[in-house]
């Protein structure tokens, strides 16, 4: 298989079926996406594939992955992930998550940090940070929405067509459906994961656009002091999804992190 | 034909840039608008009006829930019918409806809608509804859980009406180990229920299963025929003809002396209605999970709920969401509708927007001394 190519395959697992994109060679790694982008090879997706085999898995209820009757919130996903781990069968594997997949990501390494070797947080959602208001997206109408995500115009475009098929149109509404009922209230957040934080016992990298209008920079550093040890890489020019807005800066930050030793 | 005057008890005391500079008169529309004295006022002159509509000869009058928002000031409707049951003797009194999922205790519904069918010697009509999507804004409360929170208080509701307690009830949604409501209403086995709605196939499909009369409020006549075919097929389906005592139309009526002068007086409160009133982007209309995803499909194409804002009068009127004429035009017209439609219950909004007491009075005279008799028969 050619370095920027991938595969896309349909696997039962965690009581769903559910879409698998997987491409490259070198040590596992899974990439969790945020609320858009499900079951996309982006260039981003590419980028890493050329150091590691990216498993990019769609979550349950988004993408192709089926919407299961059981999916009601976010630990449902993330005991969905325990079953998908195990179903890989890797020992460990690097875990990447952007916004709403960081969010699973935080989660799922504070339950089983034994299977994750490197754990990377972008602009992840999952926390409330005092003070800061986030942005209410299910209200906004969609080009106010883009705006508050992404720093390039262009960025949301890449996962949001603007004359969007029948299958995309339903895929968007299907994703939007999921969002409502996992992150609607509380709203894109756990209010039970800042005390749980403390259980990561991996080397986390917390990456985050530097202008990021959803989940302002008190959230990287809030992070950032939970997770022990952890790092915080600020990427200038970059929104709330960094590897959309600035794709080979983002490889660069987390291919450097994940091959330190 | 049964009649029923309906009731939204309207904020009429807009700001003057309403138009440029609210998006919506739900959700986000601020209170600071609202004024208590003048609604003190208005509260009463609405219920009068209400109250007067039993002393014409309307079989039934209706009150309804919505919340934070200036087309109709009646977050908690069973209030509202609390007061007219006890200045009503005759008149069903329709509530269009309590929205159960916005309820972390429906049982609660159970009991006022007990309490008022005791109260009112057994006139209550029990509306079970959803609230619109900008409800779930309001609330807080995910609309993605909306649809199975309805079904699950609905059951819970009904059996709290019908079975005998203490009885438990395990839900996913809803836990209760002592259901034993006092006290049970009157009527056998349970107030009518009537289910409001905007169409929705699941509603529709799940409404004539149950035989439960169901209402189409604010849609087109093609829109209407549509879906009041949907329903007499799922009760083919089941094994029954729809009689149509199991179908409501909703509309607004407006009567004068003349079709020029119904038409000149009306239109303002009727463009108040549904460019101000009903004023709603989509993402308050619809917001996601609040419909499944193939009646989001068919809404997007429906598309009655997103554009009546910019519709004239004219098309108002052309399309069934306003009759308004002389006595004569506005029977004319409700008889081909109804020829079109077939519902036995004509629920008529004769009060909207900014319509003044006086011209609400003289046009609810016009419409059950002139009209109502002339259509009874249907």
């Amino acid at each position: 298989m050619a370095h920027d190519g991938h595969v896309e395959e349909f696997r039962q697992v965690g009581g769903a079926r559910i879409q698998l994109l997987r491409g490259g060679e070198g040590p596992p790694l899974v990439f969790l996406h945020g609320a858009a982008g499900a079951g996309m090879w982006l260039p981003f997706l590419a980028g890493l594939a050329r150091r590691f085999t990216v498993y990019a898995p769609s979550h349950p209820g988004f993408g192709r992955s089926e919407d299961p009757e059981w999916l009601d919130a976010i630990d449902d996903l993330v005991h969905f992930y325990l079953d998908f781990l195990d179903d890989l069968g890797h020992p460990q594997v690097h875990l990447v998550g952007l916004s709403l997949g960081g969010w699973i990501a935080a989660e799922l390494a504070a339950v089983c940090s034994h299977r994750i070797g490197r754990l990377v947080l972008v602009d992840a959602a999952g926390i409330r940070v005092d003070g800061v208001t986030v942005p209410d997206l299910f209200i906004m109408p969609p080009d106010e929405a883009a705006r508050t995500i992404f720093a390039e115009p262009a960025s949301a475009a890449a996962i949001s067509p603007p004359n969007p098929t029948a299958e995309q149109l339903e895929i968007l509404l299907r994703q939007r459906s999921s969002m409502a009922r996992l992150a609607w209230n509380p709203y894109l957040h756990n209010p039970k994961l800042p005390r749980r934080l403390h259980r990561i016992r991996v080397p986390t990298l917390v990456v985050w656009g530097q202008d990021d209008r959803l989940f302002p920079l008190e959230h990287a550093r809030a992070f950032q002091q939970a997770i022990p040890g952890a790092a915080l890489a600020v990427l200038p020019g970059c929104g709330h999804v960094p590897p959309l807005d600035r794709p080979d800066e983002f490889v660069e930050a987390v291919t450097g992190f994940l091959a330190e030793r | 034909m049964e009649f029923y005057f309906f009731h939204l008890m309207p904020w009429p005391h807009l700001p003057d840039d309403f138009d440029t500079a609210q998006r919506s008169a739900w959700v986000t529309f601020s209170n600071k608008y609202y004024d208590p004295e003048r609604g003190h006022s208005l509260y009463n002159r609405y219920l009068d009006e209400l109250e007067y509509a039993e002393a014409l000869g309307f079989d039934g009058i209706c009150v309804n829930e919505h919340h934070q928002n200036a087309y109709g000031t009646m977050p908690a409707p069973n209030i509202m019918a609390a007061a007219l049951a006890r200045r009503t003797t005759r008149a069903k009194i329709a509530i269009l409806g309590n929205a159960l999922p916005l309820r972390d205790h429906p049982l609660r519904i159970a009991e006022e809608v007990a309490m008022l069918d005791v109260l009112s010697g057994g006139r209550i009509i029990a509306g079970h509804v959803r609230g619109i999507g900008a409800e779930y804004h309001t609330f807080s409360m995910s609309p993605a859980f909306s649809r199975e929170r309805f079904l699950e208080a609905h059951e819970l509701i009904v059996r709290a009406w019908t079975e005998e307690g203490p009885f438990a009830f395990e839900g996913k949604h809803y836990r209760h180990r002592y259901v034993n409501i006092w006290p049970r209403p009157l009527q056998k086995p349970h107030p009518p229920i009537w289910i409001p709605s905007q169409g929705s196939r699941e509603t529709v499909e799940w409404a004539a299963q149950r035989r439960y009369p169901y209402l189409m409020v604010y849609s087109s006549i093609p829109s209407i025929k549509k879906i009041f075919d949907e329903y007499r097929e799922c009760a083919r389906r089941v094994g029954y003809e729809a009689p149509p005592g199991q179908l409501g139309w909703m509309t607004l009526i407006y009567v004068a002396e003349t079709d020029r002068q119904a038409r000149a007086e009306a239109e303002p409160h009727a463009l108040w209605l549904f460019g101000r009133g009903l004023k709603n982007p989509p993402e308050y209309l619809f917001p996601p999970g609040y419909m499944t995803v193939p009646s989001m499909l068919r809404q997007l194409q429906m598309k009655d709920k997103l554009e009546f804002g910019k519709k004239t009068f004219r098309e108002l009127e052309d399309e069934g969401y306003v009759v308004a004429g002389s006595p004569e035009t506005v029977a004319q017209r409700i008889r081909a509708i109804h020829a079109e439609l077939g519902f036995g219950i004509m629920t008529g909004l004769l009060q909207f927007g900014p319509m003044p007491h006086e011209q609400t009075v003289k046009s609810m005279e016009l419409f059950a001394r002139k009209v109502m008799p002339q259509l009874r028969p249907l």
